[in-house]
């Protein structure tokens, strides 16, 4: 390509061309294909910077908007609160971990709310009643609202016993329930299985067991992750705490 | 957009960072944000990572709907934490980390029609990243000329001035400036 090449394409985009000069181009393009890839790429970083700098003033302020509330959202104990906030934030915490403390064993809710969080998925498929109740399903544990959210699961099961992600999240759901027993049946059953849900399942017995001080267990269970499954970090990680 | 969809009553989130409006900023922190962080954490993130995320999935909002006029048809947290998953698998990818245990299957949250012009928005940002990237290595005088010229609207003559040159002198320095990054561009092998 020459110097006048890239003159034409520039002046051909910015329609700054005599009609005759604009068609022999035009005609250019169609019978020459490395001169019609070139303004290809040509036109395409064009347009590109066009719209880069055309909105970079707007970009770079509305970026300075959000690096500030960054600072806020997203710092190791965020976010802020406001003392007269952060006051009744810490009544309102003291009186819920008393109700807590009386009601559930907190000891035991820890390591699941620390090292055992996760989303369920929605399926992909609406149209059906089961799917329907799927999604609410899905809502609902990712609310973090496990007492609602066990119904459903319990019908899903039903229907489909030998589905492994149904049983996953039943289990773990058991487990928020502090239901252990009925919970590591579930994840057994997964884990035995050929499931995608596999080794997660082995995290979250490793994590029951972690949850009732039952080190050994947990040691087992966690070393049947493999290296590359994709829950081997957090695997890593929960055994490293056992040292 | 390509279907005949029903606006979601969650696009007032988009109008809001079309308009620069500082209660909507305010508010998709609120409410998303903390989510958001959880889940970049518990796949291997750390909070100053899901703070970058998070703002970038937002820039790349805030472009589309600027430039692609991007109607909701879905709500605005699954779009926002579609837009999330993608970004922080990519880097994860990059990084050579580990992957996650969530999959990507966003396909009923936001519906295909976001899904699509989503995964363009994500196409277009790297583009627009390799394009940056490689404009940032021009000679300053390059840059300016071309940082003047191609902004929308932009008088040529008037920018000609500006900078002390003649018409034709300025559109003879543009398309050398413009071939040498296009050049650049091409070598590399950006994909159309």
């Amino acid at each position: 390509m020459t110097d006048t090449d890239f003159e034409n394409m520039d002046r051909y985009l910015h329609d700054d061309f005599p009609a005759l000069e604009r068609e022999a181009f035009e005609e250019r393009l169609e019978k020459d294909a490395e001169f019609k890839e070139q303004f290809r790429v040509y036109s395409e970083v064009y347009h590109v910077l066009s719209e880069h700098f055309d909105r970079s003033e707007e970009e770079q302020a509305l970026r300075g908007k959000l690096k500030q509330k960054n600072q806020h959202y997203f710092n190791e104990t965020s976010p802020k609160k406001s003392p007269k906030k952060l006051w009744i934030s810490v009544i309102s915490v003291a009186a819920a971990a008393i109700i807590i403390f009386l009601l559930w064993a907190p000891w035991q809710q820890n390591a699941l709310n620390q090292y055992g969080q996760i989303e369920m998925t929605n399926p992909t498929v609406r149209g059906n009643e089961q799917n329907e109740r799927m999604i609410r399903a899905a809502q609902l544990f990712n609310a973090g609202d496990y007492q609602k959210v066990l119904p459903l699961l319990d019908s899903a099961v039903r229907i489909k016993p030998d589905n492994a992600q149904n049983l996953f999240y039943r289990g773990v759901t058991l487990l928020h329930l502090n239901k252990n027993e009925k919970a590591l049946q579930d994840l057994q059953k997964v884990f035995n299985g050929t499931s995608v849900y596999r080794f997660e399942a082995a995290y979250f017995i490793g994590l029951a067991y972690y949850n009732s001080a039952e080190k050994d267990s947990c040691r087992e269970w966690l070393n049947k992750i493999p290296d590359d499954a994709a829950v081997a970090d957090k695997a890593q990680r929960l055994l490293k705490k056992l040292e | 957009m390509a279907e005949d969809k029903k606006i979601h009553q969650d696009q007032r989130y988009i109008e809001g960072l079309l308009h620069d409006d500082e209660r909507v900023i305010d508010e998709i922190y609120k409410r998303f944000s903390q989510k958001i962080k959880r889940w970049i954490m518990n796949n291997s993130g750390s909070v100053a990572e899901a703070g970058d995320v998070f703002q970038e999935a937002v820039i790349v909002v805030y472009k589309q709907s600027r430039e692609k006029d991007l109607k909701l048809t879905c709500p605005f947290e699954a779009y926002l934490m579609a837009i999330v998953k993608r970004m922080w698998f990519k880097m994860l990818k990059t990084r050579g980390r580990r992957g996650v245990t969530i999959d990507l299957d966003d396909v009923y949250n936001v519906g295909t029609s976001n899904i699509e012009e989503m995964e363009e928005a994500l196409a277009q940002e790297e583009k627009e990243s390799k394009i940056m990237n490689y404009f940032e290595t021009l000679g300053e005088r390059c840059k300016e000329i071309i940082r003047l010229c191609l902004k929308k609207g932009a008088a040529q003559e008037e920018i000609a001035e500006q900078l002390g040159l003649s018409y034709g002198y300025l559109r003879k320095k543009k398309s050398k400036c413009m071939a040498a990054l296009v050049q650049k561009v091409k070598s590399a092998g950006l994909k159309g």
